[in-house]
């Protein structure tokens, strides 16, 4: 067993460095939504469904179903697939913001999710106030993002506006407080959904390069894109999910490729 | 080759229909356990090398290749988790992802950022992980008291007045209807009110405590639990102002302070304890049930009443006192209303029932919203 002491294994607390790299394994996940009608969902229509026999329709479909992956240090994973084909479904597995319905899936190491505009962001309040929440949902105490605050305000580069509540904001600077702030939570493993996409062009840029500099770290970064010659450039592997299935895994060129090819 | 110890006599490649296992050919009768996750082939002896090669055998490598390229391909696949193909013995560069799989358990004790989903944690582990949280669960609880109080003038002084308010009205009309004294009625009334609002706030905000919160339920990962309780927690403050208030009352009024005012602190807990557990299980109750929130106000307005706040319980029929006793919140309101208005404590009797409610309802509603928060997605 080689004894891989990446630079981060320390850092995590991690005991023993042959296990202090990140990694996600999900095992066979499956994830079932459930469409309910409003009668479902009540007291009264649940009532009224006994008294009067009528059979509760259940309607359910599996968002992912049987997908099993091995994601180690340094994969920079695109994932690509249609509208509805589960991809930001299982970026909530890996998130942990929902359990999958059967099957298993295994986290090690810090995880931050970018998951839709503006993630957890409370939009009352002002993009220091949400910047000190964000770093408190990732476990950071008060005092460490005090320390992260000046590399936060350099990086999003909001000026004023970082001080202002941000319902003010426009899509392209809650992308930018979003993503600075997660990334300079050091994140192991990194979940990007589409938002790579909302920044301008000089922002992607430099988000991108950041994103590099954190896959040279040993990250693991996850991205969901439609851009699929990000997916192509950028990442090493890709997979393509197709009805909740996972339909191809590979170099990201030939799944690009097949994806275009049979898909489009 | 290992493939040729499975009986197929081909290694198989990745044109191999999805559903078949490595190692049996796709025309050839497949037992019917072949996919039973205990019953792997018997070659491998790892079980967690086994779990890795069903996986793989299980993910679509499709690309339409040749066979010996297919072959290949697997190879590396197989060496890039870090599994050696020819010896399936664990190999110099061993993938932290099977390292983790085995060393969960460890890992999990000694607090390193690991979390399954898909299972239920374990109790201390659930604790633990809501410690770690404890930066987030103050904040969420700040932003709570905060937000109630943005935009008002006096800000946080509306948490003592609201009380002070209902005290100088209910004691003012109950006395001049009622020509009870308004100095006793009012303190008498003051005491019960006070753990009363308490409870009542809480179990009643528990009910949309994860609903109004879906915000930071559906878009990240935080402990669940840390809902329902920052309700609770943030109850507690305006609990403890309302009992500063208490006692400033007591004392201006000239009632004496006895030793018997100790066993508050006491009531406060079992009370607090109490709440939070029908909150977790109102809490749960309130994503299945859209609509439990105003059956259970509804509820909590007419236990209001079944409780002995606005009069004395000595006023009531002896039959009806029997009847009292049934209504669970009342030993709870004991420790606060015998040490005010009597300057006596409750009955070592009293204070094991409520001891008994409380755990009881701190372990039915853990137990049911652990149970109940990995569907929580489907209802919210």
């Amino acid at each position: 067993m080689q004894a891989v002491k990446s630079p981060r294994a320390k850092r995590v607390g991690s005991p023993s460095p042959e296990v202090g790299e990140p990694s996600v394994v999900l095992d066979n996940v499956g994830v079932r939504y459930r469409l309910l009608t409003e009668d479902q969902r009540t007291i009264k229509g649940r009532v009224l469904g006994l008294l009067s026999r009528r059979a509760s329709v259940k309607a359910d479909f599996w968002a992912l179903r049987g997908v099993s992956l091995a994601i180690r240090s340094g994969d920079v994973l695109g994932v690509i697939g249609a509208n509805g084909s589960g991809k930001s479904t299982l970026l909530r597995v890996l998130s942990s913001v929902t359990s999958p319905t059967e099957g298993r899936c295994t986290v090690q190491g810090r995880l931050t999710p970018l998951l839709e505009l503006g993630g957890a962001f409370n939009f009352e309040l002002t993009g220091r106030e949400n910047a000190y929440l964000l770093g408190a949902i990732f476990q950071k105490s008060r005092k460490e993002m005090s320390e992260l605050l000046p590399k936060i305000i350099n990086f999003c580069e909001l000026g004023p506006f970082f001080d202002v509540p941000i319902k003010a904001y426009s899509s392209g600077m809650v992308a930018r407080l979003a993503f600075a702030v997660s990334a300079q939570l050091d994140p192991e493993i990194l979940v990007l959904d589409e938002v790579m996409s909302v920044g301008d062009e000089h922002f992607q840029h430099k988000s991108l390069m950041r994103t590099r500099k954190l896959i040279e770290a040993g990250s693991i970064v996850v991205i969901v894109s439609h851009n699929l010659d990000l997916i192509g450039n950028f990442c090493n592997r890709a997979i393509w999910l197709s009805k909740g299935r996972l339909a191809a895994d590979g170099k990201p060129g030939e799944v690009v490729a097949r994806y275009r090819r049979e898909s489009l | 080759m290992r493939w040729a110890l499975c009986g197929t006599g081909r290694a198989p490649a990745l044109g191999d229909s999805l559903e078949t296992p490595i190692g049996i050919a796709p025309g050839a009768a497949r037992p019917p356990a072949a996919r039973a996750p205990n019953r792997e082939p018997s070659f491998h002896r790892n079980p967690m090398e086994a779990r890795v090669f069903q996986i793989l055998a299980q993910s679509p490598l499709s690309f339409h290749v040749a066979p010996e390229e297919a072959t290949a391909k697997r190879r590396e696949v197989m060496c890039y988790i870090g599994l050696s193909f020819d010896t399936g013995a664990a190999s110099a560069g061993q993938d932290a992802a099977i390292a983790t799989w085995q060393n969960s358990r460890r890992l999990q004790r000694q607090g390193a950022f690991l979390h399954h989903s898909g299972r239920r944690q374990p109790m201390l582990t659930a604790l633990r992980e809501l410690f770690r949280y404890r930066e987030f669960f103050a904040q969420i609880v700040l932003q709570q008291i905060r937000t109630r109080y943005r935009g008002s003038v006096l800000g946080f002084l509306w948490t003592l007045l609201n009380p002070l308010m209902v005290f100088l009205s209910l004691s003012f009309i109950f006395s001049y209807i009622n020509h009870w004294d308004l100095k006793t009625f009012g303190v008498y009334f003051f005491s019960g009110y006070v753990p009363w609002i308490f409870f009542s706030n809480v179990t009643v905000g528990a009910t949309t405590a994860i609903v109004g919160n879906s915000l930071y339920v559906t878009r990240i990962y935080a402990p669940r639990l840390i809902f329902p309780l920052a309700t609770v927690a943030v109850n507690l403050v305006d609990f403890g102002a309302g009992l500063a208030i208490l006692l400033a009352l007591v004392l201006v009024m000239g009632a004496p302070l006895t030793a018997a005012w100790l066993v508050v602190p006491l009531g406060v807990l079992l009370l607090a304890l109490f709440a939070a557990g029908l909150g977790l299980l109102f809490a749960a109750m309130g994503v299945f049930f859209r609509d439990f929130q105003f059956l259970w106000s509804n509820v909590a307005f007419l236990l209001f009443f079944l409780c002995p706040i606005l009069y004395p319980v000595e006023r009531l029929p002896p039959s009806a006192r029997e009847y009292m006793q049934l209504n669970p919140v009342v030993p709870f309101l004991q420790f606060f209303q015998q040490p005010a208005s009597g300057g006596t404590v409750p009955s070592l009797q009293t204070v094991f029932y409520a001891l008994f409610l409380a755990v009881a309802a701190a372990v039915v509603g853990y137990a049911t919203f652990v149970r109940s928060e990995r569907r929580f997605y489907l209802y919210i």
